[in-house]
């Protein structure tokens, strides 16, 4: 309980909570604008955080991470273009809000419903902590080796219906990891004779490149204004909260839909919102007013948006398993800051756990008041034109790949993977599981050279190992199936579309 | 046809994966039989404690990889996007994509390029203007307002304020002494 507390009071330090309000700035902007997501924006800030203690760290990357999908139904609501990948199933009822002059109803309920889903995923987070601790603790190097790879099996086997893709992707993830001069032996490996990769290739530059540059590429090539067409009729923004409290039970069930949805890795926010909206929809007596502007829309997406948040945090803390792209690259941020996931984050650094969660509920809460209050003048920020933001975006590709190692070496890593992100993104390649494989292989690695070292083979017989290595069948198999089966209705789907 | 991109990359994803693990196991006689200027491209392999992981992960990727160009040329799609639904097609002409892809393409590597050879504080505000002015065709007073502003943000934020290492570049760096 002290630990709980000397969290949140850890929070309101200074410089901490000043740190936070400039990441919920940055996050706030990242959130209304299509085209930058959250996690891009996580790998561009990254680099900043490395002068910073881990509290200051992560009061600057939760705080900005978490009000992204807060944000991101801004400009949901407002244009029906998706600020966020995640806010995507608040357009459907949303949007047709604001045309029809609600547009202030659907933004105030969008945004409270983001509050009590952060605020009930956070909860989540702190309660299960005690029940988790001692599985965590009884779990040694096979079982943390298996574990890992079944993260990477979640993340590349639910990312999107290319199983088999995804696997190959996370294996080259981990592959990539093995540049540089291994830590056991000295040996260099794939270094090319070149100095500059002896440290293997930074986790910033791939993920910058892989991430960022594509979608550079795609906002320059669209040229557009970011938002398409005029806002909506503002007002009524008290009856959404009203609206939020009313349907109270529904928001909260969709705020644990999100929660669970976030700690199963791979699945990530954007399902999240689509089961809460499934629910709404399946729970609602009269199913007819959804998609024509039916609150309760609005209301379940919000909340699950936010409250998965702290869901993901509760495998990336508990086991290094990260729950989304978002949380991978958060996990980059534990390493660099000398944290290990694992037991360490439940019993030495307790308190800058707690601190986390508590960073996800103020900074969601200091978010829906500050934007209730200027919501007129900040949605103009998405009238300005792709041309203005890409030279922004540019620059802080660039510097942020430079400034992890200060070496200019790394600008070439960008454009490297920068085109591989590309292609990847042309022939259908999910990048999650290679960035999850980059960022968990050297820790794979360890826990395999330590499980061979200590029980030989015969760890591959011990219970825990067996339990995981049957989950990843598992996983593999209903993965597998759910796509021969995608396979099977698409074309029936197709040539119904094209009946109607 | 329209396959062609995806067996390219899958094919590239194989070799890959088969160079790591011939590294991994090494060819010691073919390095023995190599001539000498040859010798050094023949890996000599990196032993069976840092060479344990590298082949556990890359022996299965290797098959995976290969069952799945079979599935890419047998015309066998997933039935996803591989990661992004809301991916949207381009609503400008394919001319117009091909310009704009050009001029995008061309400033992200002119940026790193430019960093390298006169470093961030010049090659900030010299893109940027370059970009706005020659790519997107902004009026002047935009252009070069921009351009200004980020050059004085940068060096004011980051190399006065917050102390960043900021080397001149190749060609300022003999100039600047």
């Amino acid at each position: 309980m002290g630990e709980f507390v000397q969290g949140l009071l850890q929070v309101f330090t200074w410089p901490a909570f000043g740190i936070m309000l400039v990441g919920m700035a940055v996050g706030f902007a990242v959130g209304v604008l299509p085209g930058l997501g959250g996690a891009v924006t996580l790998a561009l800030l990254l680099p900043f955080t490395f002068a910073m203690s881990p509290l200051e760290a992560f009061a600057f990357l939760l705080g900005m991470n978490s009000v992204t999908a807060t944000a991101g139904d801004i400009t949901s609501v407002l244009f029906g273009v998706p600020g966020e990948a995640t806010t995507a199933a608040t357009i459907v009822d949303g949007h047709p809000m604001a045309k029809r002059g609600e547009a202030g109803r659907a933004l105030g309920a969008a945004l409270s419903s983001s509050m009590v889903g952060a605020i009930v995923g956070a909860l989540a987070l702190a309660l299960v902590i005690p029940v988790v601790r001692p599985v965590v603790l009884a779990f040694q190097s096979p079982e943390f080796f298996m574990l890992t790879l079944l993260g990477v099996t979640f993340v590349a086997a639910l990312s999107g219906g290319a199983v088999v893709k995804g696997l190959i992707a996370g294996g080259f993830g981990f592959l990539l990891s093995l540049i540089g001069l291994d830590p056991q032996t000295g040996v260099q490996r794939a270094t090319f004779g070149r100095l500059d990769l002896w440290d293997g290739v930074g986790l910033i530059p791939v993920t910058i490149g892989l991430f960022a540059i594509p979608e550079l590429i795609d906002l320059a090539v669209r040229g557009t204004s970011i938002a398409e067409g005029p806002p909506g009729r503002l007002g009524g923004v008290m009856q959404g909260i009203v609206d939020t409290f009313r349907h109270g039970w529904l928001t909260i069930r969709a705020s644990i839909i999100g929660t669970v949805v976030g700690v199963i890795p791979g699945l990530g926010g954007s399902v999240a919102q689509w089961v809460a909206y499934a629910h709404a929809v399946q729970t609602s007596p009269d199913r007819s007013r959804f998609g024509q502007g039916a609150i309760e829309g609005v209301l379940a997406p919000g909340a699950a948006n936010n409250s998965k948040e702290g869901g993901s945090l509760i495998p990336t803390i508990a086991f290094g398993v990260p729950g989304s792209v978002s949380m991978a690259i958060l996990l980059g941020a534990f390493l660099i800051h000398g944290l290990v996931p694992g037991p360490d984050m439940l019993t030495t650094h307790l308190t800058l756990t707690f601190s986390m969660i508590w960073i996800i509920v103020v900074a969601n809460v200091i978010t829906v008041a500050v934007t209730l209050l200027f919501l007129n003048q900040l949605v103009k920020i998405t009238y300005l034109r792709s041309s203005l933001v890409i030279p922004v975006i540019l620059f802080l590709v660039f510097f942020g790949a430079y400034a992890e190692q200060n070496a200019l070496f790394d600008l070439g890593l960008v454009i490297v993977f920068g085109a591989l992100g590309w292609a990847m993104v042309q022939t259908n390649w999910p990048r999650p599981p290679l960035i999850l494989g980059l960022v968990l292989g050297s820790l794979t690695e360890r826990y395999l050279f330590l499980s061979v070292n200590r029980w030989g083979w015969e760890w591959l017989t011990r219970p825990g190992v067996v339990v995981f290595a049957l989950l990843i069948i598992a996983v593999l198999a209903y993965s597998i199936r759910q796509e021969a089966r995608g396979r099977a209705v698409t074309p029936a789907e197709v040539g119904r579309a094209s009946d109607t | 046809m329209r396959r062609t991109p995806e067996i390219a990359f899958n094919v590239g994803v194989v070799l890959a994966v088969a160079w790591i693990i011939w590294q991994a196991i090494g060819s010691g006689p073919l390095r023995e039989m190599a001539p000498g200027w040859l010798a050094p491209w023949v890996p000599r392999g990196w032993g069976p404690r840092s060479g344990l992981f590298p082949l556990v992960i890359s022996i299965p990727v290797l098959l995976l990889a290969l069952a799945q160009l079979m599935l890419t040329s047998g015309g066998v799609r997933g039935t996803g996007t591989g990661e992004n639904p809301s991916v949207r097609p381009f609503d400008v002409a394919p001319a117009v994509v091909r310009r704009r892809s050009a001029i995008i393409i061309i400033t992200i590597v002119g940026f790193a390029v430019a960093v390298v050879l006169l470093g961030f504080t010049v090659a900030i505000p010299l893109v940027t203007f370059l970009y706005l002015k020659l790519g997107t065709d902004e009026p002047w007073s935009l252009s070069v307002g921009l351009a200004v502003g980020s050059g004085v943000f940068f060096y004011a934020l980051f190399v006065r304020a917050l102390n960043v290492p900021s080397p001149p570049g190749l060609l300022l760096a003999p100039l600047l002494g």
